[in-house]
């Protein structure tokens, strides 16, 4: 019986891992381009979900919001690039830049807290399937999640591999300069960058939103995990990401079986700092 | 003359290139040596090994016989040495004194002290004085470093290296970015301090030629990490193959011999 | 000099000013100099060393309970208390600071992010020991000079011991940077590379200051423990971080007094929004964040400086 409780926990560890694959992505993007750590990803994915709550609520089908909560924090991120950090990115300091974002994840979510209110909401699951796994069962959803979530990370590497601003996305965050000699439209792809982030994380809350409760804060603990993937997978690498993204949630997953699930967060957080001590400049370079 | 700096089959690589190859190089107490080479030749990564930011894979940096190869930079430069930078490398935000003076803390305050005020430490600020006033950064005393001209900017680079009281000092390319009167201006304002034996033993990288021969005695060449000539200044200056590697063929005019 | 004067003046306003004021402002008086120390310790670290520690609620947090818990569970008196934050808060700062020293840049920060997350998620989990969200409440011990034992509870002992620890750290502060060493730390920030190559070991100045600074906040906690005579998980949530942030930019950052400025300028601010519309409270804080680092980012005492030293040309 422990064995499968085990096995169960680590499944919903790659199945969270992928999900937070997706998300840390978003952040890998805007920290390799724009040099920015962008605090306010969570508070983005905290939108993502409740844009999806809405959509549920109101148009009957939770399935819309993978393409409203896109095109919803596409708007805002624009907004906020516009208004704010276009004015920053490039030679500044990182503390400028994180400043900045950090006063925007107050914004949005307080924003947020305003529309959404403070009580947790919940939606229904679009996928209410039970899939047998030894002597238990495993929500289908989860699993749709999680492919999902990979076929995203798949499209993302095939655009930027195939797509001319895919290509020009790769130029600027090598040389920006050089990029911008050779007719890149450098400003445009900053922009672009920082919104295809955002739209990442709005896309993993919406994700998110039908397996759990759903509340304005919930981009506080999304922010942090996502955060260390980025730091340990190694200046802007992909598969970096994955892999770090992975070894958190597993980890994480292993020790809510043994311990308390908030001492698990604890224990996992200190997984990834002990291999960044190891591993100072990522596990992946590149 | 005693040596007092020496390097001995000193070699680096990075990946697979070798950009310091075997390189035995040899400063005599009391003397002005140039280093020249073409772009890439190494004489940056030669000055990165000396100061300890780089370690070599194989050879010895020796000074005054004591061998300082494996140590940390900063105790290295605690020894006795300071260096100029190509790019101008300041504390941005602070004022030429203040720059001057924390080089000088270390130079000439006895030890980095928490408990003095700095104000306090008159030898140290007089010090600091003498330096700005020798050099001629007098008046932008209390200027921020970074809003004074770039001939001046340059001139504080040699001042701060003097501030820290060196027994050898690492010149990199001091004229860079000048104009034809400023580079005169330094070069008699390095003569200047070496006559006055506020600078003893000099290394000085330079692409300027006439700069080179107008300061130094000996001439140390480099090409791709090697040495190819080292000798009198004139000697080195007529030598048909530093001529081709370094002028292209040109012939390079020495100054007045030096004694 | 003339700033010595007027921090002096500043100092007296301080100690006669408050014999006139109501209790609410005495407290709210006494809370800005509790967060000015704490912004302090985040000004040592980060406006005069150059390193982004964006995790003080560590040292807030574990000074609060450095205190708290000695007093609970032996007992001791408000000085031992207190003695027992420094002491164990130093240790603390220099170990975490040596093992961060090596991280530049953007690792430093996350660091420092995720270990005061860290610290959060012990805190909660930890019930029995740090009360989690709840907390722990305690009886304030007595304020013992010797020859007279005070009430700590009374507004007036509390202000002025409150008022004297931070002067006291304040001044020590101020003359520590005006030390060959402390010039030192300031290169570290300006040019680490050239301060390096001038004869100065980086690491150690980097690990000093951390140590000071992790020093200073923790003392902070100490104090606002004392002054609530409550701590609980939530002193280490990252909030607390982003107010010392704000509250030294805000101030001004690498100006020592711009850490209490900050506050002083924002809890009155804070209090105002907050009677007003509580919850605009957060997206007002947010705006002035952003258009500060944009538009004034030397802050409050920075731009003031600024604009004296050009009139003075």
């Amino acid at each position: 019986m422990m064995a499968s409780t085990i096995a169960l926990s680590l499944i919903n560890g790659v199945v969270w891992g992928c999900i937070l694959s997706m998300v840390s992505l978003g952040l890998t993007l805007i920290y390799g381009q724009l040099n920015i750590i962008n605090i306010a990803h969570g508070a983005m994915y905290a939108i993502g979900a409740v844009v999806a709550f809405y959509v549920a609520t109101f148009l009957g089908s939770w399935g819309y919001s993978l393409l409203i909560s896109p095109l919803v924090m596409a708007v805002i991120s624009v907004v906020i690039y516009v208004s704010s950090l276009r004015f920053r990115v490039v030679g500044y300091p990182l503390s400028v830049t994180l400043i900045i974002s950090y006063g925007v994840m107050f914004i949005l979510e307080q924003l947020t807290l305003l529309i959404f209110g403070g009580a947790p909401r919940y939606i229904p699951n679009p996928l209410p399937y039970q899939i047998g796994f030894f002597d238990k069962t495993y929500p289908v959803y989860r699993i749709f999640a999680a492919l999902f979530s990979l076929a995203t990370i798949g499209a993302l590497l095939g655009f930027l591999g195939k797509t001319k601003m895919g290509l020009w996305i790769r130029a600027t965050s090598q040389d920006n300069d050089t990029a911008s000699a050779m007719g890149v439209p450098v400003p445009t792809v900053y922009m672009f960058t920082f919104v295809l982030g955002s739209v990442l994380a709005a896309l993993g809350g919406a994700l998110v939103s039908p397996m759990t409760s759903i509340t304005h804060h919930m981009g506080a603990e999304i922010i942090i995990d996502a955060f260390i993937v980025v730091i340990v997978a190694g200046f802007g690498s992909i598969p970096g990401t994955i892999v770090a993204a992975l070894i958190l949630s597993l980890t994480c997953g292993f020790f809510s079986v043994v311990t308390s699930p908030v001492l698990a967060k604890g224990i996992s957080l200190g997984v990834m700092i002990a291999i960044l001590y190891w591993r100072p400049e990522g596990i992946m370079r590149y | 003359m005693e040596t007092i700096l020496k390097t001995e089959g000193l070699t680096k690589r990075f990946g697979g290139l070798t950009a310091i190859s075997n390189v035995n190089f040899e400063l005599k107490e009391g003397e002005i040596k140039g280093l020249i080479g073409p772009n890439g030749a190494g004489k940056t990564t030669f000055y990165n090994l000396i100061t300890g930011v780089y370690k070599p894979d194989s050879g010895r940096v020796l000074f005054m016989d004591e061998d300082i190869t494996h140590l940390p930079p900063h105790e290295i430069c605690k020894k006795g040495f300071a260096r100029t930078f190509q790019v101008t490398s300041i504390f941005p935000r602070l004022t030429v004194f203040e720059n001057v003076r924390l080089a000088a803390q270390v130079g000439f305050g006895g030890g980095v002290s928490p408990f003095k005020d700095v104000s306090k430490m008159k030898e140290v600020t007089d010090r600091v004085d003498q330096i700005l006033e020798i050099v001629g950064l007098k008046d932008q005393r209390n200027q921020i470093a970074t809003e004074i001209s770039q001939g001046d900017q340059r001139l504080q680079e040699v001042a701060i290296a003097l501030g820290s009281n060196p027994k050898v000092l690492l010149l990199d390319e001091p004229t860079a970015g000048l104009s034809a009167r400023e580079t005169r201006y330094l070069v008699e304002k390095i003569r200047e301090l070496f006559v006055n034996s506020m600078i003893k033993s000099v290394v000085l990288v330079e692409h300027d030629i006439e700069v080179v021969t107008d300061l130094a005695y000996t001439i140390c060449v480099l090409n791709y990490g090697e040495v190819i000539k080292d000798g009198p200044a004139a000697e080195v200056c007529n030598d048909p193959k530093v001529q081709e590697v370094y002028l292209a063929g040109g012939k390079i005019n020495a100054a007045s011999q030096r004694p | 000099m003339k700033y010595r004067l007027l921090l002096i003046g500043i100092f007296l306003l301080l100690i006669v000013v408050p014999n006139f004021l109501t209790s609410f402002y005495k407290q709210l008086l006494i809370e800005i100099l509790i967060f000015g120390l704490f912004s302090l310790g985040f000004d040592i670290i980060f406006g005069f060393t150059g390193l982004l520690n964006f995790g003080t609620s560590v040292f807030f947090g574990l000074g609060g309970y450095l205190a708290l818990l000695p007093i609970l569970h032996w007992n001791v008196g408000l000085w031992i208390a207190l003695l027992i934050t420094i002491v164990i808060c130093s240790l603390f700062s220099f170990v975490y600071g040596l093992s961060i020293s090596r991280f530049k840049s953007h690792y430093f920060v996350a660091f420092t992010i995720v270990v005061s997350m860290i610290f959060f998620y012990i805190a909660m989990a930890k019930r029995p020991l740090t009360g989690s969200d709840e907390g722990l409440t305690i009886k304030v011990p007595p304020l013992d000079l010797g020859f007279v034992s005070l009430r700590f509870s009374h507004p007036m002992v509390k202000y002025y011991f409150v008022l004297g620890v931070c002067s006291l750290v304040f001044f020590l502060v101020w003359k520590f940077f005006h030390t060959p060493y402390g010039k030192a730390i300031i290169a570290v920030r300006e040019n680490e590379e050239r301060a390096r190559l001038l004869g100065y070991n980086t690491r150690n100045l980097k690990v000093i200051s951390f140590t000071l600074s992790g020093v200073v906040s923790g003392l902070a906690g100490a104090l606002y423990v004392l002054h609530l005579g409550f701590s609980s998980a939530h002193s280490f949530f990252w909030l607390w971080t982003a107010r010392s942030v704000w509250w030294t930019i805000i101030g001004g950052v690498g100006t020592l007094f711009g850490a209490f400025v900050g506050p002083g300028v924002l809890v009155f601010f804070e209090d105002l929004i907050s009677t007003w519309n509580p919850d605009l409270y957060l997206i007002i804080m947010g705006i002035i964040m952003i258009l500060v680092i944009i538009l004034a980012p030397q802050g409050i005492v920075g731009s003031i400086q600024t604009v004296l030293t050009k009139r003075g040309k």
